[in-house]
């Protein structure tokens, strides 16, 4: 048997866990963490109101488009809404495929921002909360930016960029119902 | 000056061998230019979104017959599913891995039912929701219908839900029920053919061509070879042509 000092061998058992964790990580990277009508029920409790539809007008995608850089995929969206606070679910492509998030907007500030559900192969650490919470609190300045900068992660650049988009969206979509409303 | 004895004939075969490699790569280095410059701009010229309708390129890559085909009709709107890809009155929809449960249709638009989802497109063919929160507790649709007032049902299980205009709200339907349910239709040949041209037209996008092209792999498993050794010649074609122009910058200072 071919035989290591043991100061080697503890470091190559250190890479060999490492290596194997590395190798993990983009198994577990997918997945379903929430549905949406748990989130709606978690942030409303219950007795939330039902539904609202916000159709997408021209004028409406032409903002959406200075946010997302292309047009929301579909002509309407459903939301949820008590006063001044209102939940969205919304969906943008990361690399290639969608990454779903439910936001909660408070008096024009982020309260809430979950990943529901993420589909990429790589970058799901968009999901916990230490990339998350930076978003609470936050507001959407006259340019439709937020209003302070997001610490991005290594490796999840697209993500990063996707989660803050559509938290620029979730803002600037509220401002529409609630001036609306 | 005085050249080294063999001098002048290491120049000439230099010069042949420049002319001889130069010729030969031109027709590689003029596809790999084109091709490379292309797409560069290819989210710009959209080549990602047209698709090439040439039989014998088709055929060329292969590409088959659909394995699977349905078609639906609402409303005088014809809904069909060639395997993944959606159409509706013979144009291209969506993609779709579910298969196509039914269709129903009303003024505003078309409403089409898979196991787990539900996809409203207007009638020209326009995204307009995607309903993944079905009524009920069973959470499979088993198939989609209208009643006499236009309204849309669903069946998911052995509970039938009927839906406000907006399709915001359903409402559980139990008696008696006069729902007309969607069945699969057969289509004329000729509707059917216009189809298939329009599911084989989606598989190749000028982008796929493209990059085909420009790696060499449209000519077959020896075709990236062929495209180094282009890239290889354009190496040398630099380098011989650098030496040659050095060489003549020396004579030229002496």
């Amino acid at each position: 048997m071919f035989l290591l000092p043991s100061p080697l061998k503890s470091s190559g058992a250190t890479l060999l866990a490492l290596v194997l964790a590395l190798c993990a990580t983009p198994a577990t990277a997918r997945g379903v963490y929430q549905q949406p009508t748990e989130f709606i029920n978690e942030v409303f409790g219950q007795q939330q109101n039902s539904a609202k539809l916000l159709w997408l007008s021209q004028q409406l995608q032409t903002s959406i488009k200075q946010i997302l850089g292309h047009n929301y995929p579909t002509l309407r969206l459903r939301y949820w809404q008590r006063e001044q606070t209102s939940a969205w679910i919304l969906e943008e492509i990361g690399k290639e495929k969608p990454i779903t998030l439910g936001v909660l907007i408070n008096a024009g500030k982020i309260e809430r921002l979950s990943v529901l559900e993420f589909r990429e192969s790589r970058g799901s650490e968009i999901r916990y909360p230490f990339f998350t919470k930076q978003f609470y609190g936050r507001s959407l300045n006259q340019n439709l930016k937020l209003d302070e900068k997001i610490d991005g992660i290594s490796g999840a650049t697209l993500s990063v960029r996707a989660a803050k988009k559509l938290a620029r969206l979730a803002l600037y979509l509220h401002q529409q119902v609630t001036t609306k409303s | 000056m005085n050249n080294p004895p063999g001098f002048k004939i290491k120049q000439n075969r230099l010069v042949t061998w420049h002319r001889r490699a130069g010729l030969t790569a031109a027709l590689f280095i003029l596809i790999l230019a084109i091709t490379g410059l292309l797409l560069n701009h290819t989210s710009s010229l959209e080549l990602g979104k047209h698709n090439v309708d040439s039989r014998l390129l088709q055929a060329w890559y292969g590409i088959e017959l659909p394995d699977r085909s349905r078609h639906f009709k609402a409303d005088y709107h014809a809904i069909s599913q060639l395997d993944e890809q959606l159409f509706i009155n013979g144009k291209p929809l969506l993609k779709q891995q579910q298969q196509l449960l039914g269709v129903a249709a009303n003024k505003l638009f078309v409403a089409l039912a898979f196991e787990q989802e539900l996809l409203l497109v207007t009638l020209e063919g326009e995204l307009i929701e995607r309903i993944t929160k079905l009524p009920g507790p069973e959470n499979s649709i088993t198939t989609i219908g209208q009643d006499n007032n236009n309204q849309l049902a669903l069946q998911l299980g052995n509970k039938i839900f009927i839906s406000d205009q907006e399709l915001l709200n359903w409402q559980e339907l139990t008696g008696e029920q006069n729902i007309k349910w969607s069945q699969p239709i057969k289509v004329e040949t000729d509707f059917e053919n216009q189809t298939i041209a329009a599911y084989q037209n989606q598989a190749l996008s000028y982008e796929r061509l493209l990059l085909d092209l420009h790696s060499g792999r449209l000519f077959g498993s020896w075709g990236p070879y062929l495209m180094d050794m282009a890239a290889m010649a354009m190496i040398l074609l630099a380098l011989s042509g650098l030496w040659r122009w050095c060489q003549g910058l020396k004579r030229f200072n002496t």
